[in-house]
């Protein structure tokens, strides 16, 4: 089926079986391999993105339902100097080790700090509760969170 | 403060390049059809006739052509299983296509006629023996270690204390699942992999193709943490064997599930301590009876069951001990190895022991801890001399830095109920005994335009190998870092420097670095020196600049390396003078240097449901130098969320011998929501051998956290866990069985 | 390539449904039932385009569409003053990348005794909205789940809406999982009750993940009944609850420990009524 929506700011139009996951349209398809598959059952969050400014899992995500939204991966945050700060922090803070969850934590912190910009660490651990992290603790994504919020991201 | 990690840009921004983001033409799929039930006898594996088998490539056992072997430590692990099956996850036939959907299709038209067998379900069923499937008595291996004479003074002490403990399989759960690609050349195969062991899986590759030339190298490693150790060996050459056969590249990629079912974990564990003690609270004599669940082969068993014995005692001094150790076989996917190697089961159980101890005697946790830790001067039960122990330093610090006393001196009343719990425990950095000596690790370090490369087979995968290693060879180099680089692992251009384990990387893998730094500066100055007509101990570097020692300058950087020309300097491991061991008697040095921790944990438990929620964990922990403070805190608190996961909530049971929690919404690990607070406090004590006084800090973390855990819900509702997981189920029904509700 | 349609009224979906697709909502329950090869569609009828199915407003009720994501809900001011049980529950299911997908309608369409969004519905005395070849039908939620994983909806029917009586009654919402977030359900308890002097006047019990389906307690709400709500009267309701339930073990917990939380819950709900 015949599939119109954004992509990272700008309109993407594909033929696409309906079943086809979001997320094997994006590494397969549109060579966008920023986005990461841990589970493929909407487990880990590896896969986020955001769909009208939602963190979602793109491994659960049929093409059917493509039709008319806005996607974001990585690949735009990784260019755009608004979020320059928000990756910065990530680094320096510590909070990336093997880099596997990274793209969708920062994807799943950003959405957060979107819709509130100076959130409570409780709401930060409930945010990120969909990204499963197995090598930092969390306690630094916190911090760089932290580090970044609040000001001109 | 030390610059951010050399790789963070690149992962944060999803450019970097796991092995599922490259793109390899013309590769095919490989999948692997296994067994399905634990023990059987294979009476044959056929193919329906109506699926196009030209389509595909194919492998079973008897059409192998090469030696079914997977070489590990032993060589009785098969790549596929021939004439019986020994667990469920093992391959049966190896099946490669052009895509998943042909794939799925062919493996859809394989049929195996099995024969079940009676299988070994666990570790209490192999000590049985109903079924034997190893040897006489399901043993796989067994080792010891002992001094003095535990049996005599227990015989005659006044109080003998006695406790068993029990932890469960952990499973790794990085968050990239485990895969090979395998790409044929002339006589030639390439393998790039999510893989710890660049050399590992060389050696297992040319052990089954000897007449061929390998390249190994890893693709960025989203985790790791042991369980791409040694299953990276067994999927290598499932897909070089296919990629051969099939004469192009094919990948083998394992999804959660399958990587989940099929790949190793932690050794479960039984142990049981038997110790000798004074109305003081003075340790007399200790003995330890441990068991490991090895599953069905010997794979790392050995070396882990090493390990599990010589941290046995934990860190108490002890004349008289005697360890005893096996590993058992069960009909289950081999374990292997799991950050800690052993010592977490290990720590588990003697750190409850002490707790029991305590409680015995009406002495505090603490007190009996402060009377026995091990103090300079002291030996291990193996008799390795330690000159200088950071037990008691490790130990007041976390005390002090987290209110210790003052918090488990409060009655746990209301609700929720606090409590507080301490562990002390230890780690051994590098390679058991002689190995480090065997493994006579190379590192390289090569110079061209003014840059420099260290090669080492040492992976990154998330620790910060490629940013701490340059590091210190910049240091030995008088460089700036940032000409420093570390390129991912590849056996084509780095020396075999031994596998990334062991906590040996920054230590030894460190200090060889080192070596060949020093070595490159000297060659560096003296050939300066000869240029300027100078001596080399006269010339030295100031900030970029080769200077004489009136501060002239001679050169830059650059202009050194230029008139130089390219170079590669290579260092290889020396033990330091007078280290031994007997691996027979388990007697002398073990190993290289002991990194210390202790780690206080707070608690709060809801007594009606039983849900216990940590609130601060305090790690106190000697890295003996720490390279790059921000990469050492990460794996402290990664590895101590990794133990607090073991310790609550990483479950495995099995049923007739198949894990039941095999996804990832059935074996679950803490989320943002469960971790605790962290206040992490690096404590430097130099050892003598890694670069700066570094010593191995990896593992340490992970074996700290689970028995702290148990003391502090034994603060919070005088409930004693022995066993791992302490899930609320647990909890409910110790509650109840003591007559105490919620 | 297979057919998928996204209609965006009910009569289109009528239609479509006569060829009996495999219905889509937010399809994290569906897509994970893919990926583990438990089913393969050969068709999809995405439901989350129907005009009918969205929205929420009060009219003689609270009406929530089948097809708001439970994101959605757990942020409606409507939802958060006359149903914050619900509200709760939505805030507590899986994610936030679940929650901005996983709707209410597909959450009881599924039908699992632990899907969070029932016991609050079924505390609240909810009302299906089914939208079917013959035209719109009310059913209450307790006649919509008739089994485990199973409802009486037809396969020619969808759920369009779910209705909730206003109500100023006491009303909480609890949930027992294997970790604080991104869990699954051991045992979950909503209750809605009013108190008149002092005494309950009404109640309702929901109990999730202690038998087949979700269950009212009744023999724990008339133990309740015209009493006030003292320590002693909540250990007996607790003790009934115990009693009233059907738990079993299973990978995610045992039926003792069920049992158990089960009667803390209650007791808790008793002890807060107001």
């Amino acid at each position: 089926m015949r599939v119109s929506f954004q992509l990272n700011g700008r309109p993407c139009t594909l033929d696409l079986d309906p079943i086809r996951r979001l997320i094997d349209v994006l590494r397969e398809d549109l060579d966008l391999t920023g986005t990461k598959e841990g589970c493929g059952e909407g487990e880990c969050g590896a896969c986020t993105v955001l769909m009208d400014g939602l963190p979602v899992n793109s491994c659960l995500v049929p093409a059917c339902q493509l039709e008319g939204v806005s996607i974001l991966t990585i690949e735009a945050v990784a260019d755009d100097p608004r979020r320059r700060r928000l990756l910065e922090s990530f680094v320096e803070e510590g909070a990336v080790q093997c880099g596997f969850c990274s793209p969708g934590m920062v994807l799943s912190a950003m959405s957060l700090l979107d819709r509130c910009p100076d959130p409570a660490l409780e709401d930060v651990r409930r945010a990120l509760a969909g990204n499963i992290c197995r090598c930092t603790g969390y306690e630094r994504i916190f911090r760089a969170i932290d580090r970044s919020k609040g000001r001109a991201p | 403060m030390t610059a951010a990690r050399v790789d963070g840009w690149d992962k944060i921004t999803g450019r970097a390049r796991f092995l599922d983001d490259i793109h390899v033409d013309g590769a095919w799929i490989a999948g692997v059809v296994r067994a399905g039930v634990p023990r059987a006898h294979v009476r044959s594996v056929g193919f329906d006739p109506s699926f196009d088998w030209s389509r595909v490539v194919r492998i079973t056992a008897s059409d192998l052509g090469v030696d079914n072997v997977v070489r590990i430590i032993a060589e009785d692990m098969p790549i596929l299983a021939a004439a019986e099956v020994s667990h469920a996850a093992e391959a049966l036939c190896l099946v490669a296509a052009p895509d998943r959907g042909m794939l799925a299709r062919a493996m859809g038209a394989v049929h195996a006629d099995l024969e079940p067998l009676d299988a070994v379900a666990d570790l209490e069923d192999a000590l049985a023996c109903r079924t034997v499937i190893r040897g006489n008595d399901n043993t796989l291996c067994s080792c010891r270690v002992s001094c003095g004479d535990a049996a005599g003074v227990l015989a005659s002490a006044p109080i003998v204390v006695e406790g068993t403990y029990r932890t469960g399989h952990q499973e790794h759960a990085y968050l990239e699942p485990s895969g090979v690609v395998a790409i044929p050349g002339g006589r030639s195969i390439e393998i790039v992999g999510s893989l710890q062991c660049p050399y590992y899986v060389q050696s297992a590759l040319e052990r089954v193709l000897p007449g061929l030339r390998f390249r190994v190298r890893q693709s960025e490693i989203g985790g790791a943490f042991g369980g791409k150790e040694d299953y990276p060996s067994v999927i290598a050459l499932q897909a070089a064997l296919l990629a051969l056969k099939a004469g192009r590249p094919v990948r083998l990629s394992l999804d959660r599930h399958e990587d989940m079912v099929a790949t190793t974990k932690r050794h479960p564990s039984r142990i049981f301590h038997r110790t000798a003690v004074d109305r003081d609270g003075a340790i007399l004599a200790m003995q330890v009876d441990a068991i490991l669940d090895g599953g069905a082969y010997v794979t790392l068993s050995p070396v882990v069951l090493q390990r599990a014995v010589l941290h046995s005692t934990g860190a108490y001094r002890c004349q008289h001990v005697d360890v005893r150790g096996r590993v058992v076989a069960t009909s289950t996917p081999p374990n292997g190895a799991f950050r800690g190697f052993g010592a977490p089961q290990a720590i588990f159980a003697v750190e409850r022991q002490i707790d029991l101890v305590a409680r015995t005697l009406g002495l505090s946790p603490l007190e009996v801890r402060r009377r026995n830790v091990l103090r300079p001067g002291d030996r291990m039960p193996c008799g390795q001399m330690l000159d200088a122990p950071a037990a008691s330093e490790v130990l007041e610090r976390a005390v002090a830095e987290s209110g210790y006393e003052k918090l488990r001196a409060r009655k746990p009343s209301g609700r929720p109920a606090r409590g507080v719990g301490l562990s002390l425990f230890l780690h051994g950095g590098g390679f058991t005994g002689g190995g480090e000596a065997r493994i006579g690790g190379t590192a390289a370090i090569s110079l061209a335009r003014g840059r420099a490369e260290v090669l080492v087979s040492s992976t990154e995968m998330g620790q910060g190998a490629r940013t701490v290693l340059p590091i210190i060879a910049a240091r030995a180099l008088g460089w700036p870092p940032e000409r420093v680089s570390m390129p991912l692992a590849d056996t084509s251009i780095a020396p075999d420097t031994g596998p990334t384990v062991a906590s040996r990387t920054t230590m030894v893998v460190g200090r060889i670095v080192e070596d060949a730094a020093r070595r490159l500066e000297s060659r560096i100055r003296e050939h300066l020196a000869s240029i300027h007509s100078l001596g080399a101990s006269e010339i030295s570097i100031r900030e970029g600049v080769y200077v004489d020692s009136g501060g002239r300058k001679l050169a830059t950087i650059d202009q050194a390396c230029e008139s130089l020309g390219p170079v590669r300097q290579e260092a290889r491991y020396s033990p330091p003078e007078g280290h031994s061991f007997d691996d027979a008697t388990m007697k002398g040095d073990a190993y290289l240097d002991y990194a210390w921790g202790a780690d206080v944990v707070e608690i709060e438990v809801d007594t009606e449901t039983w849900e216990v929620r940590p609130i601060r964990l305090t790690l106190a922990h000697d890295v003996g130098r720490a390279v790059h403070p921000v990469l050492a805190a990460g794996q402290m608190e990664g590895g101590s969320l990794q133990g607090l996961g073991w310790a609550c909530m990483e479950q495995i049971r099995t049923a007739r011998c198949r894990y039941l929690e095999d996804r990832m919404s059935t074996y679950i690990v803490p989320t943002a929501a469960d971790a605790p607070e962290f206040s992490t406090v690096i404590v430097e004590s130099p050892g003598r051998f890694g670069p700066g006084g570094a010593k191995g800090l990896g593992e340490l973390p992970v074996g700290g956290v689970p028995p702290a855990y148990a003391s502090a819900i034994e603060h919070a509702t005088g409930l004693i866990a022995a066993e791992l997981p302490i899930t609320p189920e647990k909890l409910f029904h110790l509650g109840s069985s003591t007559g105490r509700r919620g | 390539m297979m057919p998928c349609h996204s209609p965006r009224t009910v009569s289109e979906a009528a239609a479509l449904l006569r060829e009996r697709p495999t219905v889509i909502a937010g399809g994290t329950d569906l897509m994970v039932a893919i990926h583990q090869k438990a089913i393969a569609p050969a068709s999809l009828l995405d439901v989350t385009r129907l005009t009918e199915a969205r929205g929420i407003r009060v009219d003689t009720a609270l009406d929530i569409g089948a097809a708001e994501t439970f994101a959605a809900i757990a942020s409606h001011p409507l939802v958060l003053s006359h149903a914050p049980a619900l509200a709760a529950a939505a805030s507590s299911v899986g994610s936030e990348q679940i929650r901005s997908r996983a709707t209410i309608g597909g959450n009881l369409v599924t039908a699992s005794p632990s899907g969070d969004s029932i016991p609050p519905l079924l505390a609240l005395d909810a009302t299906t909205v089914i939208a079917g070849p013959g035209g719109l039908r009310e059913l209450p939620l307790a006649g919509f789940i008739v089994g485990y994983r199973l409802t009486a909806l037809d396969p020619t029917e969808i759920l369009l809406r779910i209705r909730i009586p206003i109500t100023s009654r006491f009303q909480s919402f609890a949930k027992v999982g294997p970790r604080r977030a991104v869990a699954c359900s051991k045992v979950s308890l909503a209750g809605c009750a009013g108190l008149s002097a002092s005494r309950f006047s009404s109640v309702r019990l929901a109990a999730g993940a202690v038998a087949p389906t979700v269950i009212l307690l009744e023999e724990t709400a008339a133990v309740l009944l015209h009493n006030e709500p003292t320590p002693d009267l909540a250990e007996r309701a607790a003790a009934a609850a115990e009693r009233e339930a059907r738990p079993i073990d299973d990978v995610r917990s045992t039926a003792q420990y069920r049992r158990h939380v089960l009667g803390r819950l209650v007791s808790r709900f008793v002890r807060s009524a107001r």
